[in-house]
């Protein structure tokens, strides 16, 4: 009986390690930010060259260590930070940026299970023109990722890197726009 | 003394394996009614995800800024994207009743579909006890509707593109709850 009590004990002991160790942690901003160089680099005289500053960033969710890995406003607003330096778009002055930008992060589509674990990330980016509080830009994005075995073994790691991959592919999307994006920096007089 | 312990020890054994097959039972019951209660589309009812943290079916809305909203719709495979469309159209209508307005604005919308993958299992009997075991995965597609939205004043002035709330709620309400 006693040897029962132990096995059960020591059963028990292990299953709260491995619960604690699979604890889910938030996505890392440094994660979500597109590979360098993915577009050829823009122009000298594009408008938006060291222009935009991010002024507003929401809809992200806190992530509860019991549950699954989600997206901070804060995370996401610092890959944004990133993605855009990275990419020659931000301003060095948040007040007199000739754009500011503001992202929601609508929907983050995520599966409960599986192997292959597939997330959806869905974001709104408004860019207003400065000068005279133009709305240059305003669009729904919507991207996927599809993580698999090959991605990891563990399930909750699998899930934060599609998670992760799948806001990184959005703000790869958005960078494309801003690319071929026609605008001027201050309206025609 | 020996014998009355270890006879003790394979009851207790005997009663934990009941216990366990009762749950494994259970389980497989609950599986298949949650299948039963998905082979129909998604109706006009709030996605939740106290439980596990994921998306689920159904809609689901955040407030962006002041008077702007974002509404998300996910519908099962069965639901069509014009439904997830109405779906959030509905719950728009409602939302707007909620905050006290009369009229509201889309700003945006768009219908995607979505892939999911889903495990497929095949119930064996391992130790008197029927136990799901996985032997592949399928993909299904699902529809999603997005909409963004604007609450205009109570006395709008006049906008051609005003939704009046209750006009839709009537519209939609019957068909989708």
């Amino acid at each position: 009986m006693s040897q029962i009590l132990t096995d059960v004990r020591l059963t028990l002991i292990i299953a709260m390690l491995g619960t604690l160790s699979a604890c889910a942690t938030p996505a890392q901003p440094g994660h979500m930010v597109p590979e360098p160089a993915l577009f050829p680099s823009h122009s000298l005289d594009s408008p938006l060259r060291n222009a935009i500053a991010i002024q507003k960033v929401g809809g992200g969710e806190k992530t509860n260590p019991l549950l699954v890995s989600k997206v901070g406003s804060n995370e996401l607003q610092e890959a944004l930070r990133l993605s855009l330096k990275q990419y020659g778009f931000l301003s060095t002055s948040e007040v007199a940026a000739p754009f500011r930008l503001e992202v929601f992060l609508i929907e983050l589509k995520q599966p409960g299970s599986g192997l292959t674990m597939i997330v959806d990330s869905v974001m709104r980016y408004k860019l207003t023109r400065s000068s005279d509080d133009q709305v240059v830009y305003d669009d729904i994005i919507t991207a996927s990722y599809k993580a698999t075995m090959d991605d990891s073994f563990l399930g909750p790691q699998r899930l934060k890197i599609a998670t992760e991959r799948s806001i990184r592919a959005n703000i790869a999307a958005f960078l494309g726009h801003l690319h071929s994006l026609n605008i001027l920096k201050s309206p025609i007089q | 003394m020996m014998l009355m312990r270890s006879l003790r020890e394979v009851f207790i054994a005997k009663r934990v394996m009941g216990v366990i097959k009762v749950l494994v039972g259970a389980t497989m019951i609950l599986i298949i009614l949650g299948l039963v209660g998905c082979a129909r589309p998604t109706g006009y009812t709030k996605a939740s995800s106290l439980l596990t943290g994921t998306t689920s079916y159904g809609y689901s809305d955040k407030r962006i800024n002041g008077d702007e909203f974002s509404i998300v719709a996910n519908g099962n495979p069965l639901t069509s994207k014009a439904r997830v469309a109405e779906i959030a159209l509905l719950r728009a209508a409602r939302l707007t009743q909620e905050e006290g307005r009369t009229h509201f604005v889309i700003i945006k919308q768009k219908t995607e579909t979505t892939e999911k993958t889903v495990l497929i299992s095949i119930p064996l009997l391992v130790g008197g006890a029927l136990v799901p075991v996985p032997v592949g995965e399928k993909t299904t597609k699902e529809p999603m509707a997005i909409l963004l939205i604007r609450l205009l004043p109570l006395q709008p002035a006049y906008s051609p593109d005003a939704l009046n709330a209750a006009e839709v709620i009537e519209h939609l309400a019957k068909h989708l709850e």
